[in-house]
């Protein structure tokens, strides 16, 4: 080789070199960074399916999901347990331990919050549970299981869609929502069928809650306190299994149950709407009014029978009382709202035994369910034949007077063919008339409301006539289980009934058990104050109903006179125990007096118009006798409660019930006859008055001569005992049955006599009595 | 969708065919001087460097990489025989020092006569296979490439026993060798679980992939199978050829080969033991073996002033490994046809034109990989393309070459144009060139070299 290239050649070279050199850098990247397309972009392992599996559920659910979007958000579930299957090394070849699913969670799937070890422990069981194998790990094999019981998943719940699309399509018919319910049990059966053939085993409480309790941490859910007790029970109760675990055998029962009653549910919801505030309201005038829907929600009912009927078969004919209590224990607060647990206990057994006639009396039974079943089914006839008439017909639901109500019930009676039918619709035509009109529709605070108005132009309203038929059936059901006399109740029945259930009707604000002898008083009422009234010491049905229609305006009256009266009253004195704002006597009875005028306007002209003409001295003294003969203790300084606005306003109703009840000729006052008409109606309520003064007679003189010493003197006889008062009581019983001894009252002295009768009957108010009632 | 991990495939699969320095024919020419003669035997060789100087700054690679590159040939001839063979040293001067060894030719043959009509080569040869090799040297169908310079690669010789039968019609050549050696370019290796390269063409994989809506980082291994697995593959090679006197010809070529070029798969996966997050993928390199069948037919003017030839060719992968969780390489059996001309269009001026279209049976993708749709690369750099060019001998001493490749799938052109001086005076050989690439993507072979557009510039001395 030479290596002698470079001498006398230097200038070449040099020019090459030079060259070469100028080529590195002529370049240099002169032209600075080329903009190159974007990268692709994109990732491995779908991550869009878990991550909106809540949303996708809930579209699911709400109806507002297509098929192959449903498949779609399958299909990448499978897909992404595919990726997982390929694509994940566990600690062995094939399979992952907990840690391995531990650490691919926090790595990949939950990288946002903090993930327990516990999470996966929870997991793993629940998937030794369905799919059979170790739950320390999870074998490829069992993942294929998995996404085949997905494919079958899909494949079930798939079919629901269009009957879940139907929540979209505006208002879905009744017959089409039991079409879903009919899918729902379908699904569940078949659902029921494979989980059945799945290797399933026993899944214990402990990994339950743990795994509800890690998850709901994990991915941000809301918790719920013990959850997995609550499904635990629930579980217990349906199924009588054990309540720590889910056994082998509860699994395809869970499966059918849940999607069979859960498609009663989403049927009952969708058909009541959505709105969490309104369906209260909607359901119950739905129920009142829409026939249609109260088939709808009986054919939901018979469609979860056989759910029900069968969990009763698993407890062997009888789910015991105590496994109710444990239900009771566990349920959360915004379903027994402020009912304690032991309050509803308390009240749970008699309900079962009294009024849901358990056979064997120790729980439920088939007993309960026919009973429940029954009366429903009964109530619903009975409703269903008086919509169908006022449809058939096209009876003004607002106002038709008797002659036409009776025409009618004659038309559609004989329009029937069935035997059945016919008898009950006589039964339902011999109902209604024995009401007189008292309901008709106006407007109220929040929207239209019926009372009754005593007054003329008042027809019968569709409204009342349900509430009759209504109040009929549940009446004489209650009946059955409390009324000692068959058909009708006693003082005892009624104590006994508000022993039963006061607290939990305290619990819910409806009942005040800080009144004393509540039952009786009930009693009281109803025997004197309708308009069936006969004051024989026997509660009717009919007196039942028309005290029932009472109670119902006067609480809305009643309602009226708070929302009036407390803002303007309120001066911190606090709640009284039925949750009612106190407001002090004198702002009470002042504004009581403003406003009265026009609350008895409309609802009581006679009233109205007899009220105008007192003096304001009369109405003044007036107010005060219907105070002392309402409250409990009297015309006192105590604060107004609930009960005392309650007492108020159907005191109105009980007076002027009684007195257009016997002013038969509407001269606003009652004559002699029509006081000796009345005196039956009163005639125990005064032998039993006369009885706790030390005057024990049966005698009917004796008894009609206190009466009608009351209407002559506005005064209780003898009172106080002196000797001008004893004279005076027996020169009446002397001649008040002489034919020209005269006496009357007018509504003044119907007030007068309310302070007198219906005053506190505690022997110390007698002198308080005396003084507040004197004319 | 296009997942990041197609660049790491495409990446790969590319880097597989490295640079090689220029390759310019210098037959005719004398660009080496006799080394000295000891009888029949004689040294020649040459020591250089390459530059290229990149026009776009890269992330990935500087402005310049220079390469240092020094050849030695050496040919003997006894009674019986003749032996000849090159060794080539390439390493970087501006980049990490890799070395690449390129023997394009080592072998032993029988002298001509010595057995009648028959001359049986021993070595590593470089056969003329087919016109269409030699057109598209990118394809590597027949003989294998050295890729130093992945624009330019360079044709190397098969490794082997080599038996020709010649008459002046009728030409055969059987070929058989227990071992099938790679093609070779710039080393790849691993480090730091990242897989790297000297290369300034090699364009880094990605670092980072969305697996499972988070964000990870991707960790990569070279998983190389056992060397007897690479190299314990026998080959061998028929080819007859018949020409008439006229100048009509034709070939039929039949082999069983390994796909000259390394295939590679990816194969991800989550590794849940003390998992820290990280995506691991192991770079899988394939070996394929192939059937292939290649028939050529053609002109050759007698006075050799211009040429024409239709090619045929159909080749069918097997042995290698295909799994349903790796992205795989698209390895299907394929059909490739060319044509071509050249043509001595002026005293110092031959154009060449050629145009090729390759059919790979569809691609059943056996991957499981969900998410990731990938439009895997070819193997084929082109699958259909047009490449026209010349060479201008402008003096003896003076030459240029310029050529044009179209990616008609892709629709990106790279333009390449030489220039080179000798001086005999001084043994010098001093050459320009540049390579453009008119790129709207970064698919296909063109566009994986979007953005490396460059000068270049080589001086060789000869000794």
């Amino acid at each position: 080789m030479r290596f002698n290239f470079i001498r006398g050649k230097m200038p070449q070279f040099k020019v090459s070199v030079a060259a070469c050199v100028l080529m590195m850098s002529t370049g240099c990247g002169l032209l600075g960074h080329k903009s190159l397309p974007a990268p692709p972009q994109g990732g491995v392992g779908n991550n869009g399916c878990l991550n909106n599996s809540g949303d996708l559920v809930g579209r699911y659910l709400s109806g507002k999901m297509s098929q192959s979007e449903w498949k779609g958000a399958f299909d990448c579930i499978n897909q992404s347990l595919g990726f997982f299957t390929d694509y994940v090394r566990g600690s062995s070849e094939n399979a992952y331990s907990t840690g391995d699913m531990y650490n691919l969670v926090k790595s990949f799937l939950i990288t946002n919050r903090t993930v327990h070890p516990e999470l996966m422990l929870g997991a793993f069981s629940l998937k030794s549970a369905l799919f059979g194998g170790s739950d320390k790990e999870f074998t490829k094999e069992e993942i294929v299981l998995l996404k085949n019981s997905l494919d079958r998943l899909q494949g079930i719940t798939a079919d629901l869609i269009p009957y879940l699309n139907l929540r979209q399509n505006g208002n879905p018919s009744n017959a089409e929502l039991i079409e879903m319910v009919t899918a729902f049990k379908r699904a569940g059966d078949q659902l029921g069928d494979f989980v059945g053939s799945l290797p399933v085993g026993a899944l214990s409480s402990d990994a339950l809650n743990s795994l509800i309790t890690e998850l709901t941490a994990s991915l941000n859910l809301p918790a719920f306190d013990n959850l997995s007790d609550k499904v635990f029970l629930a579980k217990w109760l349906m199924f009588n299994s054990r309540r720590d675990a889910i056994e082998n055998q509860d699994w395809a029962q869970i499966f059918r149950s849940a999607m069979g009653l859960g498609g009663i549910m989403l049927a009952y919801k969708t058909a009541t709407g959505d709105d969490p505030l309104s369906p209260r309201a909607n359901v119950a005038d739905r129920i009142m009014n829409d026939y249609a829907f109260r088939d709808f929600l009986w054919e939901l009912a018979l469609q979860a029978k056989p759910y029900i009927e069968s969990s009763l078969e698993l407890h062997n004919g009888l789910t015991p009382l105590p496994l109710f209590d444990h239900l009771i224990d566990e349920l959360p607060s915004s379903i027994i709202g402020s009912i304690p647990p032991r309050v509803m206990k308390s009240a749970l057994r008699p309900l079962i035994r009294k009024l849901m006639f358990s056979t064997t009396q120790s729980g439920v039974d088939q007993g309960v369910i026919n009973t429940v079943y029954g009366l429903v089914k009964e109530i619903f006839q009975d409703l269903g034949q008086l919509d169908r008439m006022y449809e058939k017909l096209g009876l003004d639901r607002e106002n038709l007077t008797k002659p036409q109500l009776t025409q009618a019930l004659n038309t559609y009676g004989q329009s029937l063919s069935n035997s059945d039918d016919v008898k009950r619709f006589n039964a339902i035509k011999t109902k209604l008339l024995t009401y007189e009109p008292l309901f008709r529709k106006r407007p109220g605070p929040k929207g239209d409301i019926y009372v009754i108005k005593y007054g003329p132009g008042v027809g019968y309203t569709h409204f009342q006539n349900t509430l009759v038929l209504a109040l009929d059936r549940v009446g004489r059901h209650i009946q059955k289980g409390y009324a000692s006399g068959g058909s009708y109740f006693v003082d005892s029945d009624l104590s006994a009934f508000f022993k039963d259930y006061s607290e939990i009707l305290f619990a819910v604000k409806i009942v005040d058990t800080t009144v004393p002898n509540f039952g009786p008083k009930r009693l009281q009422d109803m025997d004197l104050f309708t308009n069936a009234s006969d004051g024989n010491g026997q509660g009717t049905i009919e007196e039942l109903v028309n005290y029932a229609m009472i109670l119902i305006s006067s609480g809305s009256l009643s309602d009226q006179m708070r929302a009036e009266i407390t803002p303007v009253c309120d001066s911190g004195l606090g709640e009284d125990i039925m949750g009612w704002t106190q407001v002090s006597a004198p702002c009470f009875r002042s504004q009581f007096h403003d406003r009265l005028d026009y609350w008895i306007n409309e609802d009581f002209p006679r009233l109205s118009a007899y009220w105008k003409t007192l003096s304001p001295e009369q109405k003044k003294k007036a107010a005060i006798w219907l105070e002392h003969g309402s409250r409990r203790d009297g015309y006192t300084e105590e604060d107004f409660g609930k009960f005392d606005f309650g007492a108020l306003a159907v005191i109105l109703y009980y007076t002027e019930s009684l007195f257009t009840r016997f002013d038969l000729d509407s001269n606003e006052g009652l004559a002699k006859a029509e006081v000796n008409n009345a005196y039956p109606v009163f005639k125990n309520l005064i032998r039993k008055t006369a009885s706790q003064k030390g005057l024990n007679t049966g005698s009917d003189y004796l008894l009609k001569g206190v009466f009608s010493y009351i209407v002559k003197y506005q005064e209780m006889p003898a009172t106080p005992a002196n000797v001008a008062n004893i004279a005076k009581l027996a020169w009446w019983m002397a001649t008040y049955y002489l034919p020209t001894t005269n006496y009357h009252t007018d509504r003044y002295g119907i007030f007068n006599i309310v302070c007198q009768i219906a005053a506190p009957e505690n022997p110390g108010q007698a002198p308080a009595t005396t003084a507040v009632c004197a004319p | 969708m296009k997942s990041k991990l197609l660049l790491a495939i495409v990446a790969l699969i590319t880097a597989s065919e490295s640079y090689a320095s220029t390759d310019v024919d210098f037959s005719g020419m004398n660009s080496e001087s006799l080394g000295t003669l000891t009888g029949d035997t004689r040294y020649t060789g040459t020591i250089g460097f390459d530059t290229s100087s990149f026009l776009y700054q890269a992330d990935s690679r500087g402005t310049n990489s220079t390469t240092v590159n020094a050849t030695f040939r050496g040919k003997k001839d006894s009674r019986l025989l003749h032996t000849q063979g090159d060794l080539s040293l390439y390493t970087f001067i501006t980049n990490k020092p890799d070395l690449g060894v390129n023997p394009q030719e080592f072998y032993t043959q029988t002298q001509p006569g010595l057995l009648g009509n028959f001359q049986v080569t021993a070595g590593r040869r470089l056969f003329d296979w087919s016109k269409l090799d030699k057109t598209w040297r990118m394809m590597s169908l027949w003989s294998p490439r050295f890729t130093w310079d992945e624009l330019h690669p360079q044709l190397v010789g098969m490794t082997g026993i080599f038996v020709t039968y010649e008459t002046p019609r009728l030409k055969i050549a059987l070929f058989g060798s227990p071992i099938a050696i790679p093609e070779m370019g710039t080393p790849t290796s691993e480090k730091d679980r990242n897989i790297v390269s000297s290369n300034p063409f090699w364009k880094p994989l990605p670092s980072q992939l969305t697996v499972l809506g988070a964000q990870t980082t991707i960790k990569y291994s070279l998983v190389m199978p056992e060397m007897k697995d690479i190299l314990l593959r026998p080959n061998f090679a028929l080819k007859a050829r018949y020409e008439t006197e006229n100048g009509f010809f034709a070939s039929l070529n039949s082999g069983v080969l390994p796909v000259n070029m390394v295939q590679m798969a990816a194969e991800p996966f989550l590794n849940t033991q003390g998992s820290s997050g990280e995506l691991n993928v192991n770079i899988r390199p394939q070996f394929p073996m192939r059937n292939i069948n290649t028939l050529e037919l053609g002109f050759d003017s007698p006075y050799k002033d211009w040429n024409l030839w239709l090619s045929a060719s159909y080749e069918q992968p097997f042995q290698f490994e295909n799994q349903a969780n790796w992205l795989n390489p698209i390895i299907t059996p394929s059909s490739i046809i060319s044509a071509g001309t050249s043509t001595q269009l002026t005293q110092n001026f031959r154009f060449d034109g050629s145009v090729i279209f390759i059919h790979e049976q569809p691609f059943n993708r056996s991957s499981t990989l969900p998410d990731v749709n990938v439009d895997l690369p070819s193997r084929f750099p082109l699958k259909q393309g047009i490449q026209v060019g010349g060479n201008w001998r402008f003096s003896d001493v003076t030459e240029g070459n310029l050529s044009w490749i179209q990616d008609l799938i892709q629709q990106n052109h790279l333009a390449s144009m030489d220039l080179e001086h000798y001086i005999p005076s001084s043994h010098l050989t001093v050459g320009m060139g540049m390579d453009l690439i008119l790129a709207s993507s970064t698919q296909g072979w063109v566009g994986h070299y979007n953005g490396d557009d460059r000068l270049r510039g080589w001086l060789k001395y000869a000794f």
